[in-house]
């Protein structure tokens, strides 16, 4: 999913992407940030620091990263990295922790039967998606952090990219020159 | 990072958890204990009176002849420490106890114990104070203190602690003779299954209930509501439609007896409805105490109760009161068949709200009137309210994947059957009980003795009373298709296969938790409790309506085999 960048250690720049890609995972990082906000702050009946810190942290970053995306931001490529590395983090521990908790009550209450499965099923079902799946292919789709800021890489040939977007190049230039181009959606 | 590295990461970490899973899982499960010991406790009125540890083949201390001997095998140990996190659900409630050593010395708070001071499922609570979870730390400590003969805090701090496995064994009751109060128990099954249910079996059941809520109504006719059982004292509180409720059950238990104690307590109670709660709810006359607002369960439940008195003969001269609760009931109607849930008896006016059972127990209530009054107009209203309670009362996105409590509306179904049938009610009743079979626990679902029951999950102890109020639901749907099969109708008959079944676990499931007697070297007056059905088999509460609801199942469970037989008429 990183394209050629990968390969050659480098990934591409946000603008140089595949553009219903980049769309996609905008929408489903602002529609995750929005659930995580609805969940936590509407659904849970009490209020806990822990989690209620978390749950801001890990909205504003999905949200964040998914505007920067869908508005190809300069820091979307950056933001996209750390809330993914973030989210997949917390969603791991999350995870490691479930896992751990229902091995604790299997060893101590012995057999808890299908009923025990399905309930620890359907919360890794329910959870994997969010907090390990999307996170990990963003991360794969971002890719490395780009070593030097002029890339070299180019578009994939086979993908749908964004023709008239800017190259990394160009933006270095244009900012060099101080002039700020506005480009139209391709 | 690259693709291939998060690959590789993502790799060992589920590596990882698996080997984690694992190691934690082996840890905290059970072992071969360190020393096979049995624990050996003589109990006076539900009070540890001693208590000797020995190992195979070590010499026995001879029991006093006024106790009672208890025997506890530990069978397993495993970890245990004392953070909230790991501790509150880290006993197995009714199968684990603690082992401390402190200093050398080592003391067990065994199963016994635990049930003694009720420190299972008590740690938290759900909603309410029937539904609790978890050991209760404290209670346990001190029970191991007293044992060490240190304080709390210090086997809270200096203690190592064990979690302990115990096999109970048959009890030795005082070599003394039994009080002439307590009567002989009729042998049961160590282990009662659905194959074991057979009609003397079940009028056992319903006789030991019956008589154990016989002993709870006093003079006045009011019920001891709730009951420690491991101190036979009363708690305070009462809730007049369950008095109402046990009324009928009792009222039923006397009928299918014959048995004129059982009638005479159900007739006290019945007169302390209607002599001293019927009160003016503006034209009408409601069951309620003398407060501003009247609700209607107390209403309905009463008006079932003096159906069950007048049709089984036990008293005709309740025919005015049910004449009266019955226009009562019918003046709170919604036009659409939902009926308004409270009065407010000063404005004179109902006040449309709607709580849990109340509009299904109306239905049923109003049902069983028209059979006494013959008054259309409780038909209709029957009828009415059962059509809303099965339709546009519950039609909604999902509705038929969850469901609320119906036991009252499918006695409802059943009720009106003959008279007026509701097909699209029978299936909801249907759909209904098709989901609550999903919900019933198999023997190896869970680690308790949970099979028939009705669980929330594999790590709560199973309570009594949902598997009893579903088996009276199951046991009114099954004499409907009784009916229909008798009738010539078989399309349902597989149906009937699934429903009686469903009804026979429930009732054995119950039938293995009534206290008949119990570990009654628990109890400080066993006979007192003798008969009572608990909220769990943890949880030594006796409410009024755990003994009614297991009752009245059973007696439905013995009109069916009756009707099964050929002996009674459809």
């Amino acid at each position: 999913m990183a394209g050629d960048g990968e390969r050659s250690g480098e990934a591409l720049p946000i603008e140089s992407r595949d553009r219903r890609a980049r769309i996609g995972f905008g929408v489903a990082n602002v529609a995750v940030a929005l659930f995580v906000l609805f969940g936590v702050f509407r659904l849970l009946p009490t209020r806990w620091w822990v989690v209620d810190a978390g749950a801001v942290v890990v909205a504003s970053l999905l949200g964040a990263s998914g505007i920067a995306l869908l508005r190809k931001h300069r820091l979307a490529e950056h933001l996209v990295r750390v809330a993914a590395g973030v989210v997949l983090a917390l969603g791991l521990a999350t995870f490691f922790a479930i896992v751990v908790t229902a091995a604790w009550l299997s060893g101590v209450y012995g057999q808890v039967g299908l009923t025990g499965a399905i309930v620890f099923g359907l919360v890794a079902a329910l959870l994997l998606p969010y907090v390990v799946v999307l996170p990990a292919v963003e991360l794969a789709w971002v890719g490395p952090r780009r070593r030097a800021p002029a890339a070299k890489a180019a578009p994939r040939e086979d993908a749908p990219r964004e023709d008239d977007a800017p190259t990394s190049n160009a933006r270095a230039e244009d900012r060099g020159r101080g002039k700020k181009k506005r480009k139209g959606r391709g | 990072m690259s693709a291939r590295a998060l690959r590789r990461l993502l790799v060992g970490y589920f590596l990882f958890v698996v080997l984690a899973g694992v190691a934690v899982r082996t840890w905290f499960a059970l072992g071969k204990p360190a020393r096979e010991e049995v624990v050996v406790t003589w109990w006076r009125n539900g009070v540890r009176v001693a208590r000797d540890v020995h190992g195979p083949g070590e010499a026995r201390k001879k029991p006093l002849p006024d106790v009672w001997v208890a025997e506890e095998a530990v069978v397993g140990e495993a970890p245990l420490y004392l953070h909230p996190l790991l501790f509150t659900l880290g006993l197995v409630p009714g199968r684990d106890g603690v082992k401390a050593t402190l200093d050398g010395k080592v003391a067990y708070a065994t199963v016994d114990d635990l049930l003694s001071v009720q420190a299972y499922d008590r740690a938290h609570y759900w909603a309410q104070a029937s539904f609790g979870w978890g050991t209760h730390q404290e209670s346990v400590i001190a029970v191991l203190a007293d044992q060490l003969g240190v304080p709390p805090h210090e086997v809270k701090h200096r203690a190592t602690f064990r979690r302990v496995r115990f096999e109970r064994r048959p009890f030795q009751p005082p070599a003394i003779p039994t009080p002439a109060t307590m009567v002989p128990i009729k042998e049961r099954p160590a282990h009662v299954t659905e194959k074991d249910l057979t009609r003397e079996l079940v009028m056992d059941a319903v006789l030991e209930a019956a008589s154990h809520l016989t002993r709870s109504v006093d003079g006045s006719g009011e019920f001891r509501y709730l009951i420690d059982a491991t101190t036979n004292k009363t708690v305070p509180g009462y809730n007049w439609p369950r008095h109402a409720g046990t009324t009928f059950f009792l009222a039923q238990a006397a009928a299918v007896l014959d048995n004129p104690t059982i009638r005479y307590a159900a007739l006290r109670a019945a007169a302390r409805l209607r002599d001293h709660m019927m009160r003016d709810c503006g034209a009408h006359r409601c069951i309620a105490p003398d407060v501003p607002q009247a609700e209607i369960g107390s209403t309905a439940l009463a008006l079932i109760a003096f159906t069950e008195i007048v049709r089984t003969g036990a008293d005709g001269s309740y025919r005015p009161a049910i004449v009266d609760l019955a226009a009562f009931l019918r003046s709170q109607q919604r036009p659409d068949g939902e009926l308004m849930h409270l009065y407010d008896r000063v404005n004179k006016k109902p006040i449309d709200v709607q709580f849990l059972y109340f509009t299904g127990e109306a239905a049923l209530a109003l049902a069983r009137a028209h059979e006494v009054t013959g008054d259309p107009r409780d038909l209709d209203a029957a009828r009415r309210a059962l059509s809303r309670l099965s339709g546009a009362g519950w039609s909604f996105f999902g509705s038929r994947y969850y469901f609320s409590e119906e036991h009252w509306t499918c006695q409802a179904v059943a009720e009106l059957w003959d008279r007026a049938p509701d097909e699209k009610a029978l299936e909801f009743c249907s759909r209904w009980h098709e989901f609550q079979r999903r919900l019933q626990l198999d023997a190896d679902e869970t680690p308790f003795d949970a099979d028939g029951s009705f669980g929330f999950g594999p790590l709560v102890s199973p309570r009594v009373t949902p598997a009893s109020s579903r088996g009276e639901a199951a046991g009114a749907l099954a004499h409907v298709l009784w009916r229909e099969k008798l009738a010539g109708r078989h399309a349902r008959d597989a149906e009937l296969v699934l429903v009686e079944r469903e009804l026979r676990r429930a009732i054995a499931f119950v039938m293995r938790q009534q206290f008949h007697p119990g570990p009654a070297y628990l109890f400080a007056d066993p006979l007192a409790v003798r008969g009572a059905v608990p909220g769990s088999p943890v949880d030594w509460q006796l409410r009024i309506d755990y003994a009614q609801h297991a009752g009245s199942m059973m007696v439905r469970w013995l009109e069916i085999d009756a009707l099964a037989r050929g002996e009674a008429k459809p």
